[in-house]
């Protein structure tokens, strides 16, 4: 009796022993950063892998022969690679129109995998306006110190906001971007600016699919959560933007 | 792995060693048919060196027809003169003197004969529950309800003694006459306890637990020789609970009772029959009941009969001490956590007693070794290092007191009231000063949690007849949570008015439970017995998030009722079956619908082996929400189902067993399957993808609730269990077998995953070894990693504005396993007696060879190589959080 316990134990725990390797190949899955513009041609189109933490490498690893298309009304755009820069593809025709309220789709075949998405390019805002074409940076009575640009928002979407100096040589852009927001105003104050001269108040529409990752990093095992993705069988990006600009002078 | 394996088998072989050790006290199996007594007994002088000294007359021409394994030699004997004109006496040396009977025995009248009394500790007089009653020799018995009351009706022709036993007694047989017929039988139970001035060691050394081979998943621990067991404090039955199979051993927590991969909260715990929703002290490192005042545990695993309803997975019930009847008796224990008092009053002529029973922890005033170990290792957990943890030892105390008020107002009826109040208090406070640049800052932190459970019941309980009897139960309980986080910033300048930032933070969370339950039973025949009754219950729960004063973030208080009705009937086709078949019917007015629980198990009895099975459906309407970081808010909430998309827990069992078991050693083995429904996880951090998605027909975007997911489950796995019961060295080994898989639409894909409290593996030793005055323990528990999610690698996002953001790529969910769990706790104790006291002195070490065992594992993003240079883009690094190390404890017990 006390052998057959023994045997009996000893049989289960061989049979039930698990592996604990992380097998990082069979894991891991492609990364997708694939950005549509409204109006522009397909240039932004990166797929990769992680870098393992083994390695003690910084950046992706670019995947640079994957069969790569977009898809819209019903037809099939295959990319290229780009030449000498490892991992991007981007569509060298001018059939492909990336226009706003349009749904696209990308699908990527590599090493045996489908990968898809989808997005659908956003409107550009509407009734966008801006409360003076000057900003004054040193106080004059009666002449605004700030430009508050407002715009409707009705539907709570997300934005960037980016001021870049459109005429200064070597700044193009001093006004950090903004994290995704949804309102429907900004205020532009002199503290921001550091040249004079004009400059754009660039308003970018964006997708939940980016404000989504844009905020979602972080996590411990108790959760282990993915970090937001709108990628099938992949994680990443595949999202569209619009934008709409206003100009502005900055005085003394 | 290697060393782990060597250290099992090693293990096994001594456990086996030392069971054959202990086989030297012989039982006797004979098989004679019409063979003469005098021949027979000198077949068994021979093969059980027995000495006979008998008048030759007596037995020369007698015959006798008998069969029966493994019994003692006084049960052996009296199965062997049965219905002869014989008596007899065992002297020393296995010496039998056999000799004429003055009295004659008769067969017993087989028809409208029946035995009824109550089962009591002959000590203390108080009635025994659960104990087992038997027909020596056949497979005619029963069991005593809660109160100790028993019918046996229409005996066997064959009946001539009435076995009685039960777990921590001696067991007891009384001969069958007319005399005890229908009668008020008070049968006297004696504690198995080792009188301490004359130790002889005979192997009657009493087990820790026992299991019931006639009921699928049942077992029962016995409070008194839990003491031996090593312990972390204080003695811990729940601590003891998870030495059994089936029930997890690894996590550390008694309010982490994974019991067949169901959840904590899917525990029923009846306490005196009032319903307790907070099992612990001390983050789970004690549990909230005393021991000292505890007399009995059952534990149904699953598969459990219709009288219990209203949770899922298991049932855990506690029986109180109503205290002695007979004489005062107390108890002191101490440890290096708490105090514990005990006192016993009997009252008004043996008819009453009182129980009073207290324990608090001393280390606010007296900080111990025991204390910095334990809280040390509860503030790693928060995973910072040393440096930023907010807490160097706070104010932190907690207590419980119990009291128990019982009356026989007759034979058959007793009143009693129970009463239980439990709490644990931490309280963190401190200011500091800092000069800077002409400025004072004064910064004020205040941090307090209060928790606990509080509940009394009152009972009333009659047998009207010696078949029917009746427990009518009133019972509330009420569970809080009450946390407060205060901080306040004041600067002061040398010129100007001082500026004053504050922030408040509290949460508070108390569910109510009113009860009003009643049980009948009713002993038709020997064939059928029958069980019925019913359940009021009313919940109310409250919680409320509120940040400074005003603002009031979340705030629930809501009620239910369900009432529950049973029926069940116990029936035996023929003397080796046993069928119980029964029904449960819920109405839940949240959701206004019945949920109906049919029942059904059974026990065939095949020569030693006991055949066993049960299948059930189980529903749930309260769900418990677990908080990881148990420092910084209150430990958990419950809420009730049906309040805002709340599921209403589902679960069917299927069980299927068998037990061997002789008068040495139990063998039992069970397979089960439980489909889990309704299930629920509260997550922190959420999947935006799936909590926002945009509905195909009309474009809105659907916002799902950020913090709750549901789905579906299946629990399946096999418990095995080598239990030796008695001898000088006792314990067992037990491995299970478990699979837990959950699928949730919204987690990972809407793809099957092991839930995080899958434990594939686990391996149990527990061993008690008694020599003299000395008790010696070890448990051994060796366990195969619980599931978690890791990162394989980083990436990098560039967004179109410029940005770049760092993301870490997943496993899927619970994909890799954590490393093999395993400890070894061992505990000596010594017992004296000076005068009137009895005492035990003793040490307990947990988890006395130090492994590191791994609780969770966290990354955090590292910014800085280890060369001192700022990396371009964070890399995740693995954090290990650690279980408790190797932890000694001093105890002393003492009774008076």
């Amino acid at each position: 009796m006390k052998n057959i316990t023994f045997y009996f134990v000893l049989i289960f725990i061989s049979l039930a022993c698990e592996n604990q390797k992380i097998d990082i190949k069979s894991n891991r899955k492609v990364i997708v950063e694939a950005f549509l513009f409204e109006n522009q041609a397909v240039t932004n189109i990166k797929l990769s892998y992680p870098q393992p933490f083994s390695e003690k490498k910084e950046g992706n690893i670019p995947i640079s022969d994957a069969k790569v298309s977009i898809i819209w009304n019903a037809h099939n755009y295959e990319l290229e690679l780009m030449p000498e820069k490892a991992g991007a593809y981007y569509y060298p025709h001018n059939d492909l129109e990336i226009k706003a309220g349009e749904y696209y789709e990308i699908l990527i075949k590599y090493d045996k995998k489908i990968i898809t998405s989808y997005t659908t390019v956003p409107y550009k805002v509407q009734k966008f306006d801006a409360s003076s074409d000057i900003l004054h940076v040193l106080y004059h009575e009666g002449l605004p110190t700030s430009i508050q640009i407002n715009w409707e928002n009705s539907n709570n979407n997300y934005y960037i906001a980016q001021i870049t100096a459109k005429n200064a040589n070597g700044i193009s852009g001093f006004y950090t971007p903004t994290a995704p927001f949804n309102g429907n105003s900004f205020v532009i104050l002199p503290d921001n600016i550091a040249v004079y001269g004009e400059h754009l108040f660039k308003l970018y529409s964006i997708n939940n699919e980016y404000y989504n990752l844009y905020f979602d990093n972080g996590f411990d095992s108790r959760e282990g959560f993915l970090p937001y993705t709108n990628i099938q069988n992949g994680v990443g990006i595949f999202t569209a933007l619009s934008c709409d600009s206003l100009l502005f002078n900055v005085e003394d | 792995m290697r060393k782990l394996f060597n250290l099992l088998i090693f293990s096994t072989l001594i456990l086996n060693s030392l069971c054959a050790l202990a086989q030297n006290e012989a039982l006797i199996s004979v098989n004679f048919k019409n063979k003469n007594l005098k021949e027979a007994l000198q077949i068994l002088s021979k093969q059980y060196q027995l000495q006979f000294a008998y008048d030759d007359e007596l037995v020369k021409n007698e015959t006798i027809t008998v069969r029966f394994k493994n019994k003692k030699l006084p049960i052996a004997i009296e199965l062997l003169l049965a219905e002869k004109p014989l008596s007899f006496k065992i002297l020393k040396n296995r010496r039998i003197i056999i000799k004429k009977s003055k009295k004659i025995k008769k067969a017993i009248k087989p028809e409208n004969n029946c035995i009824t009394g109550i089962v009591l500790d002959i000590q203390s007089g108080e009635a025994i529950p659960y104990a087992s009653i038997s027909i020596d020799g056949t497979t005619y018995g029963t069991i005593s309800n809660f109160d100790g009351y028993f019918t046996l009706k229409d005996l066997p022709k064959s009946s001539q003694f009435l076995k009685i036993n039960h777990l921590g007694y001696k067991l007891k047989s009384i001969e069958i006459s007319e005399k005890i017929f229908c009668n008020n039988l008070k049968i006297k139970l004696e504690q198995n306890n080792y009188k301490l001035k004359a130790i002889v060691v005979k192997g009657e050394h009493t087990p820790v637990m026992r299991v019931n081979k006639e009921s699928a998943s049942r077992m029962s621990l016995n409070p008194r020789m839990a003491e031996n067991l090593p312990n972390l404090g204080e003695v811990d039955l729940f601590r003891a609970l998870q030495l059994l199979p089936g029930i997890s051993g690894t996590s550390e927590s008694t309010s982490g009772m994974v019991i067949r991969g169901g959840g904590a909260d899917q525990n029923l715990v009846l306490f005196d029959g009032l319903t307790v929703y907070h099992v612990d002290h001390f983050f789970g490192i004690l549990s909230a009941f005393n021991t000292n005042a505890i007399k009995d545990i059952q534990i149904y695993k699953g598969g459990f009969e219709s009288r219990f309803g209203g949770r899922v997975s298991s049932v855990i019930e506690i029986s109180g001490k109503s205290g002695s009847f007979n004489n005062i008796r107390s108890s002191l224990n101490i440890n290096m956590l708490n105090a514990n008092l005990l006192l016993e009053i009997p009252l008004f002529k043996n008819k009453g007693s009182l129980l009073l029973a207290g324990r608090r922890s001393y280390i606010d005033f007296l900080p111990t070794f025991l204390y910095s170990k334990l809280f040390d290792n509860i503030n790693s957990q928060n995973g910072e290092p040393s440096e930023f943890n907010r807490f160097d030892k706070p104010n932190f105390y907690f207590y419980d007191t119990n009291l128990k008020f019982t009356v026989k107002t007759s034979d058959n009826e007793l009143i009693a009231f129970s009463f239980f109040n439990s709490k644990d208090h931490l309280d963190n406070v401190f200011d500091t000063i800092t000069v800077y640049d002409y400025v004072t800052y004064t910064e004020k932190y205040e941090d307090k949690s209060n928790w606990g459970n509080q509940g009394g019941s009152a009972k009333w309980a009659k047998k009207w007849s010696k078949s029917f009897y009746t427990n009518l139960n009133l019972a509330s309980s009420r569970y809080f949570t009450k946390y407060e986080n205060k901080q306040s910033l004041k600067q002061e300048f040398e010129y100007d008015t001082p500026i004053v930032d504050s922030y408040f933070f509290s949460q508070d969370n108390v569910i109510s439970d009113y009860s009003l339950k009643f049980d009948s039973e009713w002993v038709m025949s020997n064939q059928h017995s029958f069980k019925s009754g019913f359940l009021l219950t009313a919940n109310q729960v409250s919680f409320r998030d509120i940040y400074s004063t005003e603002i009031v973030m979340y705030e629930a208080n809501d009620r239910n009722q369900t009432l529950a009705f049973y029926l069940q009937d116990s029936y035996q086709p023929f003397k080796n079956m046993l069928l119980t078949i029964g029904l449960r019917a819920n109405h839940y007015n949240l959701t206004n619908k019945f949920y109906y629980e049919p029942r059904f198990s059974f026990s065939y009895k095949l020569k030693s082996i006991h055949l066993k099975g049960a299948v059930g459906q189980y529903y749930q309407f309260v769900n418990r929400i677990i908080s990881d970081d148990v420092l910084n808010s209150s430990p958990d909430f419950w809420l009730l189902s049906g309040i805002e998309d709340v599921p209403v827990v589902s679960s069917k069992h299927y069980i299927a067993g068998a037990s061997y078991e002789n008068e040495q050693f139990l063998f039992d083995v069970e397979f089960y399957y439980k489909k889990l429904g309704g299930l629920m996880e509260y997550i922190y951090r959420y999947d935006r993808s799936e909590i926002q998605k945009e509905d195909a027909s009309s474009g809105e975007t659907i916002n799902n609730s950020p913090f709750f997911y549901y789905g579906e489950g299946i629990a399946k796995g096999i418990d095995v269990l080598f239990h030796k019961k008695v001898g000088q060295f006792t314990g067992w080994a037990s491995y299970s077998l478990a699979y837990v898989d959950y699928k949730f639409p919204d987690i990972n894909k809407g793809k099957k995953f092991s839930a995080v409290f899958d434990q594939r593996n686990e391996f149990k030793l527990v061993g008690s070894f008694r020599y003299r005055k000395w008790n010696f323990s070890l448990n051994w528990i060796f366990a195969t990693g619980r599931p978690y999610t890791a990162p394989i690698g980083n990436y990098i996002i560039d967004f179109p504005d410029g940005t770049s953001q760092t993301y870490v790529q997943l496993t899927e969910k619970n994909a890799l396993r954590l490393p093999a769990y395993h400890r070894l706790d061992v505990s000596a104790n010594w017992n004296f007696s000076w005068k009137k006291i009895k005492g035990k002195v003793g040490i307990s070490v947990f988890n006395a060879y130090n492994q590191e065992n791994i609780k969770y594992r966290k990354y955090y993003s590292k910014l800085i190589d280890d060369d001192g240079f700022l990396l371009k883009e964070p890399i995740f690094v693995p954090l290990d959080i650690k279980m408790l190390g190797f932890t000694p404890n001093l105890f002393l017990i003492l009774k008076f």
